[in-house]
């Protein structure tokens, strides 16, 4: 496997972890019907994220694609009409972001999936999981994971902290104040 | 160990966090245990006694795992990594607690993200056949 391929190869399910995070932090500060679907949909991209990691490879590739465009097509909708006008900004252009970027890798997967069917060699090109890395393969991966992680923590980070969750934390110089202090005011501080 | 990537993540992580446990009781060296209020650690990591306690625990976990063996290593680094998430995740919603520990904009949460996402990300998906790894 090509240098670069290896390095991005963990990428989108890193993506789905981040966008499940996102999501599961705007449920938190949502309430009725859309904390479900948010809390429902985050859970179901970090389960993806956990299971594609585990296995490699973006799993139900289809299911995945299917579901994040209807999300995407969803929020744009309720967006436009004006329906999401007290949610954040940031979590909600990130969560669009990180859900972009899974459902462009499945629709990768999904492509390649169809290629395998036609070439005899294709599924054997195609499962890197079952070799044995080589010590450089395995650098390189390790390296990537990294920078894949630090990419999504720098988008990551900032729309958590814009979310109801994010505004109403306790900084960690502030464990035990007194509970008069009203959180709103400690989400001034960074 | 060099072409291990469980154990290098774990040996490097582990150094870094016991090493900011250890910088962690310089600057909160007057504080009281829960610490009402921290200090800063290099000037942007917030910390006070429980979290130092916190990263020495994690550090040492993870760094007497990397020296050990791939497997050790492979199970510290997702256990810790899932815990992290979790921990995360069921922060937002108590919020107003200590647990929410991925939820600010600071050094120090953006650190926990990204070293959870690390450790969980080369404990899942490298070395699935550990056993076969040069250790």
């Amino acid at each position: 496997m090509h240098a670069p391929a290896t390095m991005t190869r963990a990428w989108p399910m890193l993506a789905g972890l981040g966008g499940g995070l996102v999501l599961t932090a705007l449920a938190a500060g949502a309430g009725g019907a859309p904390q479900v679907a948010l809390a429902g949909l985050g859970v179901a991209a970090l389960g993806w994220g956990v299971l594609s990691l585990r296995a490699s490879r973006p799993l139900a590739p289809r299911a995945v694609l299917a579901t994040s465009v209807a999300a995407l097509l969803t929020a744009g909708t309720a967006v436009a009409s004006g329906a999401l006008a007290d949610v954040p900004g940031l979590p909600l252009a990130a969560a669009g972001v990180f859900l972009a970027v899974v459902a462009l890798s499945v629709a990768r997967a999904a492509r390649g999936r169809r290629a395998d069917h036609r070439g005899p060699d294709a599924s054997a090109r195609r499962s890197p999981a079952t070799r044995t890395a080589t010590g450089s393969e395995a650098r390189r991966s390790l390296v990537g994971l990294a920078i894949g992680a630090v990419l999504v923590s720098a988008l990551a980070t900032p729309a958590l902290a814009a979310t109801e969750a994010g505004r109403s934390a306790v900084p960690h110089g502030e464990h035990g104040t007194r509970s008069g202090d009203a959180p709103s005011d400690r989400a001034h501080h960074h | 160990m060099k072409n291990s990537p469980n154990r290098i993540a774990a040996t490097v992580f582990g150094a870094v966090y016991v090493l900011v446990g250890l910088l962690g009781f310089a600057v909160t060296g007057g504080v009281d245990f829960i610490a009402t209020e921290g200090g800063l650690l290099l000037g942007v990591f917030a910390v006070n006694p429980l979290h130092n306690i916190a990263h020495l625990a994690i550090g040492a976990a993870l760094l007497i795992a990397g020296l050990s063996n791939v497997a050790a290593a492979k199970t510290v680094n997702t256990i810790i990594g899932a815990a992290y998430l979790l921990l995360g995740v069921v922060g937002f919603f108590i919020a107003g607690t200590p647990a929410n520990i991925l939820a600010l904009n600071t050094p120090d949460h953006f650190l926990h993200l990204a070293s959870a996402i690390v450790l969980l990300g080369v404990g899942l998906g490298a070395e699935r056949t550990a056993r076969v790894a040069t250790a």
